[in-house]
């Protein structure tokens, strides 16, 4: 029957509801400002109102630790997710905030990118996806999110057959979110996933007709995240300048080296105008890589190379893969300055 | 100066206009107490089998266009399946009760239709008593977020009605998702609240400022972007079930168009040139300190590449 709904209790509802609508109104917001201040300032008063264990408290200091988590070291979030895990562990266990951390815990385990993190990473992503088909549905949101997720982390362990695996996984998540999302940002993240992972495996035929294959596939591909994105957010937003790093590796590794140096250039000034997200380093990485290619004086490019190396030692585990890429780029341009 | 122009001033005014809207007075003061007692009862219920197991959302949310056939008892009065509801001795209220309390409801609305005829272009699911409750219940139950959404927009001055009109639809969304059995009465319609406030937003009505006039402008089209409302709530609430920010995201490109006629990203252009700004104004400081060499570098990249970005946009 009719659960019996008090006049206090009532006003709770109301001001949880207030509290759902602000969190709404602030993750709009959020992109426009480099401060999590508003995030941070409504976890606060959620805490202190409805207090700190409340779904909706949680669901708020979820949003504010996914925003954190992308400012700082890798290995300090991995602690954070697991004690925001703990916190809502007296949900059921099928309630959508704890896959969603479990999710983010597998994330940061990925990211932290040492070998035996990427193979704990596929792992991870595999258990959240069976959970999410069989509770939520194959097609469900937040089920093809994981697909897509499982593929990268397949991806990046790199084993025997893994790139082709992921390859054959983001073509069919591409395929899937086209029909049912059309030209929105849900499928963008689709297209820049596969044309990354296309420029990769193009990367490991330098010559030859499989080679300029992948490419011409991934700049294509490229081209429509690109496009999407800048459609939605314009083209200095961070999410259209990351589509447009995986362009611009994807030209670059085409031979069009003085087209990517453009883009990357471009991209560069952009990112440092705005003081974008994007992953540390990534930026300067493409772009050393780019002027490497386009012939600018060694030094040029040993400079860019460092700042890359500098920002992925601050974001990255010393033995992780991306802080080797970076080390390997940087040696090897000290190597041709002499 | 148009709205968005003088940004402060511009978004001040908007949650202020919102504020004292129409709607405002219509959901705050046009009922009597015994008939808002009776409106939260029904909501009351709403909320308990929005998070009871008694029916399981799944059964529900195929997407279809049967949702009416699967009311739940507190509205069940209002339909063919009032016998089954009261046999199975789930209906909280005597079905004499509840219509006579529809005849209240139906007088509010009426009244405020009746009295600014352009508003039912808003809303044209008004047909029976039963659409008439469910259009209240919804606005009740969507009043606290809307509270929670001009809090956020009085704070966070954002400067742009764009993003007051992407926000509401991103509210809506969650309120939606947490209420998916009312969200999806009708056809998805939306709490007439979040449709007024739209039309406000975008400009499509006007009302003087002691509310004795509404008008909508002439080109107006309120019917698409109430429509717009309903199918951002259907992706959440139905397969494959959205997050709010990809509903908008979904509904985006038609929402600027009918509401602003203007490209869609200038929110973001703004946000990106006055974050830009910021930096400056940090770099300027710094170029007047000790370390002026340093920071006057920074300062000449910054400018340079602000101004190489924005021709690139």
């Amino acid at each position: 029957m009719a659960p019996p709904v008090t006049p206090g209790e009532q006003a709770d509802e109301q001001r949880i509801a207030a509290l759902q609508a602000e969190l709404q109104t602030v993750l709009n917001w959020l992109p426009m400002d480099t401060t999590l201040e508003p995030l941070e300032r409504l976890a606060e008063a959620a805490r202190e109102e409805i207090g700190a264990d409340h779904p909706v408290t949680l669901r708020i200091e979820c949003e504010l630790e996914d925003h954190r988590s992308q400012r700082r070291p890798i290995s300090a979030s991995a602690h954070c997710w697991e004690q925001l895990a703990h916190r809502a562990a007296y949900l059921p266990e099928n309630d959508l905030l704890r896959l969603r951390i479990a999710a983010f815990i597998a994330q940061y385990r990925r990211r932290r990118g040492t070998p035996p993190d990427l193979a704990a990473g596929v792992a991870l992503y595999e258990r959240e996806w069976e959970r999410r088909r069989a509770l939520l549905g194959e097609d469900a949101q937040a089920t093809r999110t994981i697909a897509l997720e499982l593929a990268l982390a397949i991806r990046d362990r790199d084993g025997d057959g893994d790139l082709a695996d992921a390859i054959a996984r983001l073509e069919s998540e591409l395929v899937f979110r086209q029909r049912v999302y059309d030209a929105t940002p849900f499928t963008a993240t689709a297209a820049a996933a596969l044309a990354q992972t296309l420029t990769i495996a193009a990367a490991r035929h330098p010559d030859g007709g499989t080679g300029r294959v992948l490419t011409d596939r991934a700049t294509k591909v490229a081209e429509q995240a690109v496009r999407i994105r800048r459609e939605r957010f314009g083209g200095l937003a961070a999410a259209t300048l990351r589509a447009r790093l995986v362009h611009a590796t994807a030209v670059m590794t085409a031979g069009r080296a003085d087209e990517a140096l453009r883009e990357a250039e471009e991209v560069h000034a952009a990112a440092v105008a705005t003081d974008a997200v994007i992953d540390p380093g990534w930026v300067e990485h493409v772009l050393a890589e780019a002027q490497e290619a386009a012939g600018c004086p060694t030094a040029v490019a040993l400079a860019t190379a460092e700042v890359c190396l500098a920002r992925r030692e601050a974001r990255y585990p010393a033995d992780s893969v991306l802080v080797a890429e970076a080390r390997q780029l940087r040696d090897r341009l000290r190597t041709a300055s002499g | 100066m148009g709205p968005g122009t003088t940004w402060g001033i511009a978004v001040t005014s908007l949650e202020t206009e919102l504020q004292s809207s129409l709607i405002t007075e219509w959901v705050s003061t046009a009922k009597s107490t015994k008939y808002r007692e009776f409106v939260a009862a029904v909501l009351s219920w709403a909320l308990h089998y929005d998070t009871s197991d008694d029916e399981p959302p799944r059964e529900l949310l195929t997407g279809n266009a049967t949702w009416d056939h699967h009311y739940w008892p507190a509205f069940a009065p209002f339909t063919a399946g009032a016998v089954e509801a009261q046999a199975a001795g789930r209906n909280p209220l005597p079905t004499a009760t509840l219509h006579s309390f529809a005849k209240e409801s139906e007088k509010p609305v009426r009244f405020l239709l009746a009295w600014k005829p352009d508003l039912a272009r808003l809303y044209p699911a008004y047909k029976a008593a039963a659409d008439l409750l469910i259009c209240d219940v919804k606005a009740h139950s969507y009043w606290p977020w809307r509270r929670g959404w001009l809090e956020a927009l009085r704070r966070h001055d954002p400067g742009d009605r764009r993003f007051a009109a992407e926000s509401l639809i991103t509210v809506v969304g969650e309120w939606a998702a947490t209420h998916p059995y009312l969200a999806a009465l009708r056809d998805m319609a939306p709490p007439l609240p979040a449709l007024y406030d739209l039309a406000v937003i975008c400009g499509l009505l006007t009302h003087d400022v002691s509310g004795d006039t509404v008008t909508f402008r002439r080109d107006a089209d309120p019917t698409t972007a109430s429509t717009l409302v309903s199918v951002a709530t259907r992706l959440v609430v139905a397969p494959p079930r959205v997050s709010p920010m990809d509903a908008l995201h979904t509904v985006h490109r038609p929402l600027m168009t009918v509401a602003f006629a203007a490209p869609s990203t200038r929110t973001e252009l703004i946000a990106a040139t006055r974050r830009s700004l910021a930096r400056v104004d940090q770099l300027v400081h710094l170029a007047s300190s000790d370390d002026a060499v340093a920071g006057r570098e920074s300062l000449s990249l910054v400018l340079t590449a602000l101004t190489g970005a924005l021709r690139t946009v």
